[in-house]
């Protein structure tokens, strides 16, 4: 067979191996158009992506969980072999199902549980407003460098210095009069 | 020494051979147009959620997603699932859809994957080939210059082509996409594309030439 010849045929291979296609193919498909064409959400990409790879929703979700309870003990620096890794689970389960105010209590002393156990002097108030109340301290306490780190009930960090943590104070007492 | 150099220079001549096989379809400017233009208007319709956008998009692939499918291995019933799943994924996954322009290979992407996935759900599947389909009486086509047993025989070798460069194949020269448009359906670089297209045009010269 010359080149010519191939070149030609390769040209009619598409016509060659082309067939009738079912008439209602087209109405059979068009029956599935779902009543919402987009159904990926905002925030929902990691979920997606894994969901995208076939595994079941379930799945995806308990990797995510799990991805976030290692993350969180590798970089709080906790004993991931410990019994701590369940009750991280709920933590970040916890904080991923909402912001009610126990939830909120709950996440707050754990983190100033962490901070003592790193040796940090910690001041906390335990009856600071909720999550929403995004002046009011949750905790604070001294850094090497004589300045204050405040953690606010938002969790919000910030570092100031001792007259500016001595104004908020005052001003969320004030608020809680 | 020289046996490498002449293999070398035949191997170059063949590239040569098959440059203007690679893009043989390019439409004229003037409907290459009004097709980007339709594509595009399209592709806005269905991220705004448009209905009739979605059945448009039926209408104008339906056929060739399906054929598309039928020339990768899969039966005919397959086949049809297949295309409407490429289909559900496409209206689900249109967020995804970056440039307007390239409706068209997305669209082969998403079909490649779904039928990648299949084969990869029924490992115990063969894959079927291409010589299923009916061929046309030689009447029928009014073509006489055309060899049908050689033509046979460049489908069975099409059909027995790894995977890859089965797909090259199919997608430039079975459903007309330009280079670009199928590497992009590919999800490879324009040049593996057209270095895999060389390779899949070297076996399918020796095999029937």
């Amino acid at each position: 067979m010359k080149e010519d010849e191939f070149g030609k045929m390769m040209g009619e291979l598409g016509s060659f191996t082309a067939e009738p296609v079912r008439p209602t193919l087209a109405d059979d498909i068009k029956a599935h158009i779902p009543s919402k064409l987009e159904s990926h959400h905002k925030g929902m990409h990691t979920v997606n992506i894994i969901i995208d790879l076939r595994v079941s929703r379930l799945a995806a979700a308990g990797v995510v969980v799990i991805t976030l309870v290692l993350l969180a003990g590798l970089l709080g620096d906790r004993n991931s072999a410990s019994d701590g890794i369940l009750e991280d689970a709920r933590f970040v389960i916890g904080l991923l199902r909402g912001t009610d105010a126990k939830n909120s209590q709950v996440t707050a002393e754990k983190m100033r549980e962490h901070l003592v156990d790193k040796g940090e002097d910690v001041v906390f108030y335990p009856n600071a407003g909720d999550r929403q109340d995004s002046n009011s301290i949750r905790m604070h306490w001294k850094l090497p460098n004589g300045r204050y780190k405040v953690v606010f009930s938002d969790y919000r960090e910030k570092e100031v210095s001792a007259e500016e943590l001595i104004k908020l104070l005052a001003r969320m007492l004030q608020q809680q009069k | 020494m020289t046996k490498p150099t002449k293999k070398k220079e035949k191997n170059a001549e063949q590239k040569d051979d098959s440059a203007h096989l690679i893009g043989m379809w390019r439409t004229s400017s003037r409907e290459a147009e009004t097709l980007d233009r339709r594509r595009n208007s399209l592709a806005v319709r269905l991220k705004a959620g448009s209905h009739e956008a979605a059945a448009e998009l039926v209408d104008l692939y339906h056929k060739q997603i399906y054929l598309y499918m039928r020339r990768l291995g899969h039966n005919c019933q397959g086949s049809e699932d297949l295309t409407q799943e490429t289909f559900l994924s496409a209206w689900q996954h249109i967020s995804q859809l970056k440039d307007d322009r390239s409706l068209n290979s997305w669209l082969y992407r998403i079909a490649g994957n779904v039928s990648r996935f299949y084969w990869r759900r029924h490992k115990g599947l063969k894959m079927g080939s291409i010589d299923g389909f009916d061929v046309p009486d030689k009447g029928e086509t009014g073509n006489e210059a055309v060899d049908y047993e050689k033509f046979e025989q460049l489908r069975a070798a099409v059909a027995q082509l790894p995977d890859k460069l089965k797909e090259t194949v199919v997608l430039h020269y079975m459903q007309h996409l330009t280079i670009v448009e199928a590497a992009q359906a590919a999800g490879i670089r324009e040049g593996t594309f057209k270095s895999r297209l060389n390779r899949a045009l070297t076996i399918l010269r020796t095999q029937v030439m």
